[in-house]
């Protein structure tokens, strides 16, 4: 009761609610840029996860920037929100475990994250941890983003 | 409209309408068409599939050749050609395969400039980390070939290979 009456009201409040929207929205379409720009580069480190196999590796390579800009951009504008905040928790949830299993095998890589660029390299559990971070507003808006009526 | 599902199992709260699906179904569907079409007419489009490697034994998906062990013991002394090391310093001198020179791969501005020389002059260049998995000789291997490097090997196996064959290391 506690939850309903006096925490999820300030959960769905629409100041909230915006920054959410803007903060993961935003993310995503600054992490797709320099991934869409450089489809080869980005297909090198998703192969450096070493999960899918060879031959399926350019597939997402080139797509998965481009749903990363396209939901970005509809969570900041405000289009199919519920949706588009969905789409990139479960992205998020598989960003995750590629991390997380590479964690626990012990490899250190490239996480391809905001660049195509191999060198940068950083903490893989720092990663996961960032993740999870954004998962949060991702949670928050799919939990108790309320839509406007008639839309 | 959702908070007052909430005392209602947690999962209550995400359950996604039809429309959703629909609609999360169309970002896919666009970027499936942008991201394959964008490639198809791109100046240099990528391969949908790659070849398998069983393809194309003796290259790796990298496009570097591979070394095997004992295509390293065979060269490690000869003159012409340079051993790289793409692991840490401190890894380096824990243990390295003879002869090898230490180019780590997070310190890789800070090193080519003093190895650069001996590089360019160099017939072969054979790039190892620390085991099948790591992806730093890969790495090394493509920085060095932004660089105008050439002939550049993998060894894929590295330390964990060249040890289990039992081979000896150099402190």
């Amino acid at each position: 009761m506690l939850l309903r009456n006096k925490i999820a009201p300030i959960l769905s409040a629409r100041p909230l609610q915006v920054l959410a929207r803007l903060f993961l929205g935003g993310i995503f379409i600054y992490a797709s840029l320099d991934k869409i720009a450089h489809p080869q580069e980005f297909a090198g480190i998703v192969a450096n996860y070493g999960i899918l196999p060879d031959f399926l590796i350019t597939m997402p390579a080139l797509v998965l920037p481009w749903l990363e800009l396209i939901a970005g951009l509809c969570l900041v504008s405000g289009l199919w929100v519920r949706s588009a905040a969905f789409l990139l928790s479960l992205l998020l949830l598989v960003f995750i475990l590629a991390l997380g299993f590479n964690a626990a095998r012990g490899i250190d890589l490239s996480c391809g994250c905001f660049s195509s660029t191999v060198a940068d390299k950083e903490n893989i559990y720092m990663l996961i941890f960032r993740d999870l971070l954004f998962l949060l507003p991702g949670l928050l808006i799919i939990f108790f983003y309320r839509e406007k009526k008639g839309s | 409209m959702l908070s007052r599902e909430w005392p209602l199992p947690f999962f209550k709260g995400m359950r996604m309408k039809k429309k959703n699906y629909l609609q999360m179904l169309l970002m896919v569907l666009a970027s499936l068409v942008i991201g394959l079409g964008s490639n198809y007419f791109s100046r240099k489009p990528l391969p949908l599939f790659r070849e398998m490697p069983a393809a194309a034994p003796a290259v790796s998906v990298s496009g570097f050749s591979e070394a095997d062990v004992d295509f390293v013991r065979q060269f490690s002394a000869d003159p012409g050609i340079v051993l790289l090391d793409a692991r840490t310093v401190e890894n380096f001198e824990h243990g390295h395969i003879p002869g090898a020179a230490s180019l780590p791969i997070s310190r890789f501005d800070e090193f080519f400039p003093h190895l650069q020389e001996r590089l360019r002059a160099a017939r072969m260049l054979i790039v190892y980390c620390s085991g099948w998995t790591c992806p730093d000789s890969h790495e090394l291997a493509l920085r060095l070939f932004q660089k105008g490097l050439k002939v550049l090997f993998l060894y894929k196996g590295g330390m964990e290979d060249w040890l289990e064959k039992g081979n000896a290391v150099e402190k």
